[in-house]
């Protein structure tokens, strides 16, 4: 193994240690991921973060390009975030879009020419309650629950390049079990499906059918051998089993 | 591997970005971006991916900051043209349709690049910018190619008829990298 090969290899133990611990349990919720970078170090990421008065904050992000740069800038909005969560805890930022416009104007004060695709939800335990933003992440999460599925909000701008890109916010009241499954669009790479849509298709497939847990899902998209893919992949399942 | 074409009618540029459409083509975008607001007389910028088969991140983020220059030099919105529905789909994701002006059907693009504004400005100027307008679309495609090669033809001999000088430039193409 060469130097910058082992200078990688020590940038992905520290990316590693930057992240939540997969399979923690939050009260009712299970938080499970994994994330499999296209080379040594990431720019794919996922958090969650439980706030004092039981509310969680979760995201996916997608930092564009990949390889160190990438995982550089999803520590720096990792860290960005970090200084955030007492405005959410406060409720002076209260909605995920106000979180996303923060977090923009943040990043716009940084001379970097990634931009970052993030779906934020903040997740109230006690009643149920969903609030989530997107921006630009793709493809959109996917909630099952009560036998049903939906894809959660689609589009919007990505974060980091445009001065007012106006998210929206969404709220939804959740059933006592249910299951919320985020992908980055590193995985549409690895399907054979011809057209975008078939493997957005096959993916909402894949959930409806019971594969809902990270390990049956990486198995199912044949990623959880070694790899060389084009893009970083991440699966990022949070499940509520009621009570 | 995708390439870039390059083309300039009159005040109009057209990037058209084929193939897979990925960070190696980065730096001509760059390049490309950081002309805009150089030209003085440049009014609108079409970004032709009929022909583009795939198009990853960096690329994206580069086409939203040409949409950002546009807006702040030219002061409207830059159009993609789009036939593709995966490259449409990810166009989508970004929240594009609120940056750009996106085409899906280029027979629509036709009409709608036809309706020049004709109540101000004289004949001759009408005909230059009829004629502009195809040469344009003739850029954007094959098909839009054989479609209006007579016509445009015919609005080329007309015009140096009339002025008694044949100065219909035909478009410059520089290839990118």
């Amino acid at each position: 193994m060469d130097l910058v090969e082992r200078d990688q290899f020590a940038g992905q133990r520290v990316q590693q240690n930057l992240l939540p611990s997969s399979g923690a349990k939050i009260g009712k919720l299970s938080f499970d991921y994994r994330i499999l970078p296209s080379l040594i170090l990431s720019g794919d990421s996922i958090e969650f973060v439980e706030l004092s008065d039981g509310r969680v904050v979760f995201y996916i992000a997608d930092v564009s390009g990949h390889g160190a740069a990438g995982a550089l800038v999803s520590v720096l909005v990792k860290g960005i975030c970090a200084g955030l969560m007492t405005d959410i805890e406060k409720k002076v930022l209260e909605h995920p879009s106000s979180v996303l416009e923060a977090l923009n104007s943040a990043l716009r004060n940084f001379d970097i020419d990634q931009h970052v695709t993030m779906f934020l939800g903040i997740l109230d335990p006690k009643n149920n309650e969903l609030h989530f933003s997107n921006a630009a992440h793709f493809p959109a999460p996917i909630l099952m629950a009560d036998q049903s599925l939906d894809y959660l909000e689609f589009g919007s701008l990505p974060l980091g390049i445009y001065q007012s890109p106006d998210y929206q916010s969404k709220s939804l009241h959740l059933p006592n079990e249910y299951t919320i499954v985020m992908f980055s669009d590193g995985v549409l790479e690895t399907m054979d499906q011809p057209t975008i849509k078939d493997k957005e298709e096959r993916l909402q497939l894949l959930v409806k059918s019971g594969k809902r847990d990270v390990d049956s899902l990486a198995k199912e998209l044949g990623i959880d051998g070694a790899r060389n893919a084009p893009d970083d992949i991440a699966i990022f399942t949070i499940t509520s089993s009621g009570r | 591997m995708g390439t870039i074409l390059f083309a300039q009618v009159e005040n109009v540029q057209v990037l058209k970005l084929s193939g897979d459409v990925r960070v190696t083509l980065g730096p001509t975008i760059s390049r490309y971006l950081e002309s805009i607001g150089e030209d003085t007389e440049l009014k609108s910028i079409i970004i032709d991916l009929t022909e583009a088969i795939g198009i990853d991140s960096t690329s994206l983020g580069l086409l939203a900051k040409i949409s950002l220059r546009s807006q702040e030099f030219l002061k409207v919105l830059p159009t993609i043209v789009s036939t593709n529905v995966d490259v449409t789909r990810i166009l989508h994701s970004m929240g594009f349709e609120r940056v750009f002006l996106i085409v899906e059907d280029t027979d629509l693009c036709c009409e709608q690049m036809g309706e020049l504004p004709t109540s101000v400005v004289s004949e001759p100027e009408l005909r230059e910018q009829v004629l502009e307008a195809h040469r344009v679309l003739m850029g954007l495609n094959k098909s839009n190619e054989m479609q209006f090669k007579d016509l445009v033809e015919a609005l080329e001999k007309e015009k140096s008829a009339l002025s008694g000088q044949a100065d219909a430039k035909p478009p410059r193409y520089a290839h990118g990298c």
